[in-house]
């Protein structure tokens, strides 16, 4: 069975194209939204929590240089208890977080994309292209930034 | 069966590999432990996530395979351990599997898979989802197994459960949106026929955003009924239920966030408060209270932590957020919260009995009310240069979390008092390298607060404290390098000691209590690329209560040993 299953999983890698889905995420106030709706041409994801420090140093870097490229949206999914909610508002706020058209924070209804994405631990970031992902990273240490910022410029020159 | 459906989805796989996208993820991950106290484990899991995208719909399937003997925590598996296919689009989703869904913000439905705390409350069944602009409506059906290790039955082990529900769930839930408001309400039903129980829940519940903040109000309402059959003893019917109201308000760059609650979903006696066995009227595993304490994530905090009593419990909770200056932050919070009412006993306490009084709407600092109270202030934030990272912290917690006798002879508590000073730091040293250092102190006293009250004129009470441990004040200390080079490697050294440790508790009948005065570790990784880990690890881990998102578990010492953990994305 363990050989069967294996084998299926090795021949169908062979197709993979790693899509971003179409998944439904809460928006900050409760409404449900599909991510290609938020989704631009090259956009930066990013699996992270308030009680998640390096997730919370991976955007405070992130918001140090983003403001530099207007052609790229940031989608944040929060992994934080669904009963923690309002304190997630009240983070943002006190944070600061640049949160606008292209800058998003969204909730993961019980787990999916995190489940999907195999998510745990977090931070899981993506760099994602027409919907394709193209970079992904588990973990951040402060330095890292340089070689996401390096991805972002890739990912948008190639 | 489950061969039937590999080869099913197999067929699928390839019928539709040539003109569909089709997007797998599998991850493959082997942990291996062995430790002079017998703290042995190896455990493979293999997951495999199949996505296949058309323009208007989604198919996907998630499998997961364990291999464990023994795993790390819980029970041996060796095969499928939970599986889900599912179809989605824009408006209705159909899941069939392992089904986890969170309904409003998990007063009622929170379902949950911490595999490191053995704690996974999944249906296996259906789920299903409609939903447009307005409404949305979720439903589930599917049988839920929980397992839990408890000392009120025997052969009690941290590691291993002795204590299985099985639960066959069903209902829905209903939420609206109307401008800035969504409304919801839930049903949701509960058999259990093992203890020939049926569970009903009902929830409503409200939350509203406005320019500068947000109000969130739920209520919960509980019947338990158990069947007389078979041994014709009345068991009468609980009706339990609750409320939670929270409120976030903006000032500025500032953040301002409420919460009151109030549980009585099954209020018992401190006789047999702890008793999760007989208690069929308890909150179920299911169900999680939104906030209602501060998710510490520093070592010896995180042991500290309390989890909300769905049961009985008034509790108040105040955090303040904010910018100091450009480059720092504070956090300020406030918890309080006891039993909805006062124990105490009658005048032969011999006989066990327990009566009680009401207490107010307000959390009571009445020791027979099991009193909880802490305060955490923190400061993080960067130096101007911002390459340098920090926090640090200070935390106040008292709790009383037994009541053993409360008559006008003698009153006896189980106590705990704490003060910790969590400090972190995080350094860029060059663009290669990258030091952390964690530093925590902590003072701690635990163990009886007895009072004799004297009924001589001119005498005064007794006063005394029992020290569980060798010491009145456990003095703990916690401190943890790490040096990171090029996001390729990763090397840590972990201290940790006591000047009191746990050696008056050992019976030796139990691996459970750790003697030990002193831990430390050294550990290892090596990224192959950004999700493919090899980590080495040799060293001792300090036992106690290990929290993940108010989810708690007692875990036992890892005494002096090795562990190898491995990952590997195969996308």
């Amino acid at each position: 069975m363990i050989r069967l299953f294996i084998l299926f999983c090795l021949s169908v890698n062979l197709y993979s194209q790693t899509n971003f889905p179409n998944a439904t995420v809460r928006s900050m106030d409760n409404k449900t939204i599909s991510l290609h709706n938020l989704t631009a041409e090259v956009s930066f994801v990013s699996f992270w929590a308030t009680w998640c420090l390096p997730c919370v140093k991976e955007i405070d870097k992130l918001n140090e240089f983003i403001h530099e490229y207007s052609n790229i949206s940031v989608i944040l999914i929060n992994e934080d208890r669904p009963g923690d909610k309002a304190k997630v508002k009240g983070f943002i706020r006190s944070k600061k977080y640049p949160i606008d058209d292209n800058y998003h924070v969204v909730f993961d209804t019980n787990s999916k994309l995190s489940r999907q994405f195999n998510a745990q631990p977090i931070p899981l970031t993506l760099i994602v292209k027409n919907n394709k992902v193209i970079y992904r990273k588990r973990g951040f240490y402060l330095g890292d930034e340089v070689e996401l910022k390096k991805q972002l410029d890739k990912a948008l020159n190639d | 069966m489950i061969k039937r459906v590999f080869i099913n989805i197999l067929l699928l796989g390839c019928s539709y590999s040539q003109g569909v996208a089709i997007d797998t993820s599998n991850q493959i991950s082997a942990r291996y432990g062995d430790s002079d106290n017998d703290y042995n484990y190896s455990e493979i899991y293999l997951d495999t996530r199949l996505s296949i995208d058309r323009s208007n719909y989604r198919l996907e399937s998630i499998f997961t395979f364990e291999i464990s003997d023994p795993p790390e925590i819980g029970l041996n598996e060796q095969g499928l351990r939970n599986f889900l296919l599912g179809i989605y689009n824009d408006n209705f989703s159909f899941e069939v599997g392992d089904v986890y869904q969170t309904w409003g913000r998990g007063l009622l439905l929170n379902q949950l898979d911490y595999q490191s705390l053995d704690f996974d409350t999944g249906s296996r069944g259906l789920g299903m989802q409609f939903r447009n602009e307005f409404r949305e409506l979720n439903i589930i059906a599917g049988n839920t197994s929980s397992r839990k290790s408890t000392t009120v039955l025997g052969q009690y082990d941290p590691r291993i459960p002795n204590y299985f529900v099985d639960q066959f769930i069903y209902g829905a839930d209903i939420n609206f949106s109307l401008r800035e408001s969504n409304v919801g309400a839930s049903l949701l039903v509960v058999d259990e026929d093992e203890r020939f129980l049926s569970h009903t829940l009902t929830n409503l519940r409200i939350d509203k955003s406005y320019k500068n903040g947000e109000f969130f109000m739920s209520a919960i309402n509980k019947v338990s009924e158990k069947d007389v059959y078979p041994l014709e003893v009345f068991y009468p019917k609980k009706d339990g239920g609750g409320f939670y109201i929270s409120n976030t308000n903006y000032l500025k760059d500032w953040a301002l966030t409420s919460s009151y609650r109030k549980f009585s979903i099954d209020i018992n006696n401190p006789g047999n408060r702890d008793n999760i066995v007989d208690n069929y009227g308890q909150a179920l595993d299911i169900q999680r209270s939104p906030s209602g304490f501060y998710q510490h994530t520093f070592r010896l905090l995180s042991r500290n932590s309390k989890e909300v009593n769905l049961n009985d419990e008034v509790g108040l909770e105040i955090q303040l957020l904010g910018p100091i200056n450009q480059n720092a932050n504070i956090s300020i919070n406030y918890m309080k919260s006891s039993s909805s009412k006062q124990w105490y006993n009658g005048e032969d306490i011999l006989i066990g009995e327990w009566f009680s009084d009401n207490n107010s709407f307000l959390p009571s600092s009445r020791q027979s009310s099991y009193p909880f109270e802490e305060i955490f202030i923190e400061f993080s934030g960067y130096n101007p240069g911002r390459n340098i990272f920090y926090k640090v912290g200070a935390d106040f917690q008292q709790q009383v979390f037994n009541v053993l006798s409360n008559s006008a002879e003698v009153k006896s508590f189980e106590i705990t008092e704490s003060f910790t000073v969590p400090f972190l730091v995080s350094v860029v040293v060059s663009p290669l390298w990258n030091i952390e250092v964690q530093l925590e102190l902590q003072k701690l006293k635990t163990g009886f607060d007895t009072t004799i009250i004297s009924d001589i004129d001119g005498i005064d009470n007794n006063y005394s404290f029992h020290s569980l441990l060798d010491e009145d004040y456990q003095k703990n200390l916690f401190l943890a390098l790490s040096a990171n080079y090029n996001q390729k490697w990763s090397f840590n050294v972990a201290h940790e000691s006591t000047n009191s440790d746990e050696s008056f508790f050992d019976n030796g009948q139990s691996n459970s209590f750790d003697s030990s005065n002193e831990w430390n570790a050294m550990s290892m990784a090596y990224k192959f690329d950004s999700d493919h880990t090899l980590e080495l690890f040799y060293g001792s881990i300090r036992g106690g209560l290990d929290c993940t998102n108010g989810v708690c578990r007692y875990i036992q010492a890892f005494d002096d040993g090795i562990r190898i953990d491995y990952s590997h994305n195969l996308d």
